[in-house]
């Protein structure tokens, strides 16, 4: 999906680089790579190392680092498709197009936001945010070392502790359930029975910083009409997964 | 039986270690390997940042003070770090993290930390190999 991007704006001296959260390792994440003919750094993260290090709650989610190593963007959801954008309040290729933006001027700009407006956007860690992230190495360690009933009860305090990751919680779903049984889960935890029904599953982005403030109820309310249409037919049913 | 040590992003296991109540003593050479962290005359070092050992309570930290026989406490060191830890009885593994204001200081400098990751053939790619360039950096999942 990001290899196209990749391609077209190498020469403004912009790398991508793809992080898999996956505590499956390479082995869950080699058949997509693949697929996807990446030749931009593709990692394998274990651990979430990443997501805990930049506060990534949810994929895709995405940062803008500068030449500097300054982070010029921090975490949000990045939208590479039409379906993407309008969850995040954006047209079809406004995304994209500010990340070209931002390729070609750096810094200069208008989709880099200020410094203080970067630091007001970031999520304020709180001292339950760490716990979570200690259960969550913890319970993923035991996990990726054979010791996977051990693990459960520390990936579960992380979902508890942290409710806004969904990263938390659909990795402990791929660990502990089966897998036809994702879908449905997901669903029923996003739209049939919302876990944060107020909050939005991704937050909206306003990329150029005078976008109107919208009501994080109203995104989540519109974000759900949109998975019930998508995905209301193959895991509404209330019995079991299709 | 080993004690696993899982501290902030690095791990290791070390077969001699002591575990009372809420307390993990190890070896000098054991605390550098599993935390970074070196005892030196300035107190506890990890990298160029020494961390004063408060006389009053030194016994808290250090027992032995040199040689084969000398121990320290790491977990002394995290509480005074302020950092939170967790551990797990039946397998023995201690787990020690940055606690919040450590996360919102590094967060609001606005450096993008540093990271060391395997692609998919087991080369290690740094987040600082690629400094000089704009990094567009996207986590994904197949879950």
């Amino acid at each position: 999906m990001w290899q196209s991007l990749s391609e077209e704006l190498k020469h403004h001296g912009l790398t991508v680089i793809t992080v898999a959260l996956d505590t499956g390792g390479a082995d869950a994440a080699r058949p997509f790579i693949e697929r996807a003919h990446a030749t931009h750094p593709s990692l394998i993260d274990r651990r979430h190392a990443v997501a805990d290090l930049y506060q990534f709650v949810n994929v895709p989610n995405a940062v803008w680092i500068d030449e500097q190593g300054v982070i010029v963007r921090p975490a949000h959801a990045p939208a590479a498709t039409a379906s993407m954008a309008n969850m995040i309040g954006l047209g079809a290729d406004d995304y994209l197009n500010a990340v070209r933006d931002w390729a070609a001027h750096g810094t200069d700009s208008r989709f880099v936001p200020t410094p203080e407006r970067r630091r007001t956007s970031q999520h304020d860690i709180d001292s339950a945010d760490v716990t979570a992230a200690l259960n969550f190495r913890l319970g993923e360690y035991l996990v990726e070392h054979g010791e996977q009933e051990a693990g459960r009860s520390y990936l579960n305090e992380a979902v508890r502790l942290r409710p806004e990751s969904w990263a938390y919680r659909r990795q402990a779903w791929a660990i502990y359930e089966p897998p036809e049984k994702n879908g449905a889960l997901w669903y029923e935890a996003t739209v049939q029975h919302p876990v944060l029904p107020d909050e939005p599953y991704y937050a909206p982005v306003d990329l150029d910083g005078d976008a109107a403030v919208v009501d994080p109820a109203q995104t989540a309310r519109n974000q759900r009409q949109i998975f019930e249409s998508t995905f209301g037919r193959a895991f509404a049913k209330k019995d079991d997964a299709p | 039986m080993p004690v696993t040590i899982l501290y902030t992003e690095s791990d290791a296991v070390v077969d001699d270690a002591a575990i009372e109540g809420a307390d993990l003593w190890l070896r000098l050479d054991d605390l550098t390997r599993a935390s970074g962290w070196q005892l030196k005359p300035a107190g506890a070092c990890l990298g160029d940042v020494c961390v004063p050992i408060p006389d009053a309570r030194r016994d808290r930290f250090v027992r032995g003070e040199s040689g084969p026989d000398a121990r320290f406490n790491l977990a002394e060191l995290a509480r005074l770090r302020e950092m939170p830890s967790l551990y797990d009885e039946p397998t023995q593994t201690w787990c020690f993290a940055d606690g919040a204001s450590t996360r919102a200081q590094r967060m609001a400098s606005l450096q993008a930390p540093n990271f060391t990751l395997p692609d998919l053939t087991g080369k290690m790619h740094s987040l600082t190999d690629y400094r000089g360039q704009k990094i567009f950096m996207i986590a994904w999942a197949s879950w």
